[in-house]
């Protein structure tokens, strides 16, 4: 078992570190990084990539030209990248070493880029877990309610009511929801509070982005609920502990939604890395200050550093789900051993 | 064995007896007939036959296939059939609202939208007051032609600003320290002291009542002689009261002046307020004020001075006066001096709501002053008749193309033309245009989608977006097929170590997210239909991969195959003759789930900014409604509509082939 973990979490890293060699490359292809910022700013980043050993001086000379340069009090100070595997190589040297993942160009001129997104994604973490903590209780009493009235008119409808919210794109149900609720009634706001507002304008603006978090996970768990439990109540053992005189309650509680939990529990940590990473769009539209709508921002203003890390974040979130998802199978259902040969 | 049991049997009935049963005992019994199996008496069917079978049993998704079939022939014959212009921008049509019906009041699907509290003009001149009758007041800045059955409903507000349209209101002059007196002048005049001044200001005593701190208040003169101007006095300060009056005579200016031969001062008359007198360091920041009704100059004489002009009743129109264009209204304004605060409350204004069809007001008939170079082009195309010699009265519409409807007036100036070094007559003829006509449509248009921001038609927008992003998703699903299928049965087929490193591969390029994907190769290589393609297809084959090396796996240790194996069929024989056939079912249905996922993620990297360019994309088209949406609310309306319907009869369908394809599967999710 800790062999199979490890094993998986070596693998991760490799991964994670192979995907983001690969971006650090391409990225590098780009034309480069012209700062923004007063020309102290502009000299100070340059400085700084020099430092970092991405670029070095140009010393200047007649006839010297190159486009990154920077003019300070009269001196014309010129830059220039070495190639993009020496670059490379001092990134990782950065990475493992210092912990320095570079600086932003444009988003925060000269914030770290590490520091940029950790100071964004509490946001984006508290939203989404909100979004779970409403999802899975409505989800699994929806999936039972209808799984235990399998083929009446409420698990019809239910079932249609999934079936559209599965549907439906989550950035359709965000303009929607502004159009109705902002715009036309004007009871929430249309975008996400500032820090200054009171709490009552606060609260209110979580209201949006949860429903339409919530919405696609509640009608995917109630989906998997329903068709989870519809398969343990037909099982034999169900008949059984029914013959051997238990009430439907009992066998319900007692057998059905144990067993019909095994599938479940993995998908509610899948769900919650999914959402985490999905809710970009989300945040753009509804002006949420969290990494999706930074690596939004970073991408129009090109700021490669930061989307170098925002990648990061979401290619290691996606791949730590896909290990715990795995792992919680076996935690869950012990007939399933981690690592074994089939 | 058989015996035993018969043994038992009889045993049963008869427990005492035992009896012995030889093979005599027994006989065929059609030892004649000829033994086969009996001919099924239902039809033969095939796996597909049968799973088209089942799928027209599922009802809903009969339906949604319908709707799809019916939204991708729209996508298809739409971009052809209608010959709406959306490739250039026609700004005149900018954000016409859905139009179904012929407009009804209602707002709904009629091309009409609801104005509410727009700002509104005069069209007479005069001051206003509460009883102006409304019909002189207009909406600004809208066709009043265009205004459904010309029906404004009116109501009144009250604002602390001036505008044009209000009138009425308080002006209050404030102190803003405690030291200086503030006060509040007319304008400088030159008396000729012949005759005596009343000057008179009305004070809103109900308001000043109510304020924490009054100031007392009195009127003086500011009188110009040769040097420093001079403080006169004309009332004792007091508090409160509706009005204070004062007697301005010529002795009483001539009294201070040391010239005795002075006829003629300039005179500023005014307001002040004291505050030294009321200040108390427990009301910090709480300084006197006063709020005014009116002010009024009188001379008594026939031919008004400027003093008599400069006289208000209406703190609006004194307010306004301030900030006129205008040098002789501007001449009349008041001013305030010393740490003076003015303001102006309580100006009551009317704005007005009605139901505008803006339709009418992009294509109707509205009047347009054209010169003779453009009434030229339409005579000479035969459009229409005219002399401009006759003038008006010779006007003859020819076809019912013309968008010139009639000649109002027409008019000629002369005009010098330095560059010919000549005078010529410039004519210009005030038209009733019909504007449908001018802009070249045979017909006033209605759009059942409406308009985007540059005047394109939204419904043959959306559309055309939508057959580019379908095209997209079926050349994505037909590569991620293609390739799909080939890495998953060499995977699943041959197992191992090939297997082994294959997955691994998928593995890692699996675990970058689609989006990251997406955004590098479109950063990289520009926003293109290729590029979206590519980037599209490196992330989607895996899922089509994965399942069909699931398959493999099942298929491969059948009977079936090993007993192809046997006869030595190659490798490439079973993979492809025996279990590909076998094993795609499930992988085409599947796939059918591609496209509504490609649309999606079109649309989602649209809404991140970095859509198709050059093509007209459905997500392109969507993230343009989302941005536009507070202009234009029933283009996301209707792009919504169609991407939910899209979506979801593209799940219902999809399920609904699955459930037929693989009825095990019937129910489950996934």
């Amino acid at each position: 078992m800790w062999k199979y973990v490890l094993q998986r979490i070596g693998l991760i890293l490799m991964t994670t570190f192979i995907i983001l060699s690969l971006t650090f490359i391409l990225l590098k292809c780009l034309p480069g990084d012209v700062p923004l910022g007063t020309a102290d700013q502009q000299r100070s980043f340059y400085e700084q990539q020099v430092l970092l050993g991405y670029m070095f001086r140009i010393p200047s000379a007649p006839g010297v030209h190159s486009d990154y340069n920077v003019t300070v009090s009269g001196t014309t100070y010129y830059y220039g990248y070495y190639s993009i595997l020496q670059q490379y190589g001092t990134w990782i040297g950065n990475i493992f070493t210092k912990w320095d993942w570079g600086t932003s160009t444009k988003v925060m001129v000269n914030v770290s880029a590490v520091g940029i997104i950790s100071s964004r994604i509490g946001v984006t973490i508290k939203l989404n877990v909100i979004a779970m903590l409403f999802s899975v209780p409505l989800g699994f009493f929806f999936g039972i309610t209808s799984a235990l009235k399998k083929n009446t008119a409420y698990d019809n409808i239910v079932s249609t009511l999934v079936m559209i919210a599965v549907s439906v794109p989550s950035f359709v149900l965000v303009s929607c929801l502004v159009l109705i609720f902002s715009t036309s009634l004007g009871w929430l706001p249309s975008g996400w509070a500032k820090p200054s507002d009171p709490f009552g304008d606060q609260l209110k603006a979580y209201i949006i982005p949860v429903i339409c978090l919530c919405t696609g996970t509640i009608a995917g768990f109630t989906r998997y609920m329903r068709a989870e439990l519809t398969e343990v109540m037909s099982s034999e053992f169900l008949l059984l502990a029914r013959t051997k005189g238990l009430t439907k309650p009992q066998t319900v509680l007692r057998h059905a939604l144990r067993n019909s939990m095994v599938p479940i529990i993995p998908m509610i940590i899948g769900e919650f890395f999914g959402v985490l990473s999905g809710s970009m769009i989300l945040e753009m539209l509804y002006n949420i200050p969290g990494i999706g709508y930074l690596f939004v921002s970073a991408i129009s203003a090109r700021d490669y550093n930061v989307i170098m890390v925002d990648m990061a974040v979401y290619t290691f979130l996606g791949l730590l789900a896909t290990l715990l998802v795995d792992l919680s199978y076996g935690i869950v259902d012990p007939r399933i051993r981690m690592g074994a040969r089939k | 064995m058989r015996k035993k049991e018969i043994r038992s049997e009889t045993s049963n009935k008869n427990p005492t007896k035992s009896e012995t049963i030889t093979d005599n005992d027994f006989s065929y019994v059609n030892l004649d007939a000829k033994i086969h199996d009996v001919k099924f008496e239902t039809k033969p069917t095939t796996f597909w036959k049968d799973a088209i079978r089942r799928f027209s049993k599922n009802r809903s998704s009969v339906i949604a296939g319908a709707i799809l079939a019916i939204l991708i022939g729209m996508a298809i014959i739409v971009p052809i059939a209608n010959n709406s212009n959306i490739d250039s921008a026609a700004n005149y049509a900018s954000y016409l609202p859905p139009k179904w019906f012929s407009p009804n009041g209602s707002g709904f699907l009629d091309g009409t939208k609801q104005v509410n509290d727009a700002s509104t003009y005069k069209t007479t001149a005069g001051s206003m007051s509460e009883d102006t009758p409304t019909s002189e007041l207009l909406p600004y800045g809208y066709d009043e032609n265009a205004i459904f059955n010309h029906e404004i409903s009116y109501s009144l507000r009250e604002t602390s600003n001036a505008t044009e349209s209000g009138w009425g209101g308080m002006t209050s002059i404030a102190a803003s320290n405690h030291t200086d007196n503030p006060c509040f002048w007319s304008p400088k005049a030159s008396l000729g002291f012949s005759y005596p001044y009343s000057f008179e200001i009305t004070l809103a005593e109900s308001k000043n009542a109510s304020l924490p701190l009054q100031g007392r208040t009195r009127l003086v003169a500011k009188v110009y002689l040769e040097s420093d101007p001079l403080f006169l006095p004309l009332t004792e300060w007091s508090l409160g009261g509706d009005s204070i009056k004062a007697e301005l005579i010529n002795q009483k200016v001539a009294a201070l002046s040391t010239d005795p031969f002075v006829s003629s001062t300039n005179v500023e008359l005014g307001l002040e307020l004291e505050t030294n007198t009321t200040y108390d360091p427990s009301n910090i920041g709480l300084y006197p004020s006063v709020y005014l009704n009116s002010a009024v100059i009188s001379s008594g004489q026939s031919t008004p001075t400027l003093l008599d002009k400069s006289s208000w009743d209406d703190s609006n129109e004194c307010a306004l006066r301030t900030s006129s264009k205008v040098s002789s209204i501007k001449e009349l304004s008041w001013t305030t001096s010393g740490f003076a605060t003015r303001s102006i409350q309580g100006v009551k204004y009317y704005v007005c709501s009605f139901s505008y069809d803006c339709y009418e007001a992009a294509f109707g008939i509205k009047t347009m002053s054209l010169d003779l170079d453009v009434l030229n082009s339409y005579i000479e195309k035969g459009y229409l008749s005219y002399d401009i010699d006759v003038g008006v009265s010779s006007f003859v519409m020819n076809e019912d193309i013309c968008p010139i409807r009639s000649v109002t007036s027409q008019t000629k100036n002369r005009v010098w033309v330095p560059t010919a070094n000549e005078w010529r007559y410039i004519y210009t003829f005030e038209c009733q245009v019909s504007f449908y006509r001018y802009y070249g449509f045979d017909s006033a248009p209605s759009y059942i989608f409406g308009t985007n921001k540059m005047g394109n038609d939204y419904f043959k927008y959306l559309f055309a977006g939508l057959s580019t992003s379908l095209l997209l998703g079926v050349c994505c699903a037909l590569i991620n097929i293609t390739f799909g299928l080939l890495w998953g049965a060499i995977s699943g087929y041959f197992g191992g170590w090939t297997d082994m490193v294959m997955e691994r591969f998928t593995e890692i390029l699996g675990g970058v997210p689609w989006i990251v994907v997406m955004t590098l190769c479109v950063l990289l290589l520009g926003q293109s239909f290729q590029v979206f393609l590519l980037s599209l297809c490196l992330t989607g084959w895996m899922g089509v991969a994965s399942m069909t090396r699931s398959q493999f796996y099942r298929y491969k240790g059948r009977e079936y195959v090993l007993a192809s194996r046997t006869l030595g069929s190659s490798d490439w024989r079973l993979i492809f003759r025996h279990i590909l056939p076998n094993a795609i079912g499930p992988v085409v249905t599947a796939s059918v789930l591609i496209v509504p996922s490609v649309i999606f993620d079109e649309a989602s990297v649209s809404f991140l900014g970095l859509g198709l360019k050059g093509f007209k994309s459905f997500g392109v088209a969507l993230s343009e409604a989302q941005n536009q949406m507070g202009d234009a609310p029933y283009m996301i309306i209707f792009g919504s509509i169609i991407v939910c319907l899209l979506m979801i009869c593209f799940n219902l369908f999809g399920n609904g082939l699955r459930d037929a394809f693989n009825p095990s599967l019937k129910g489950m999710e996934e």
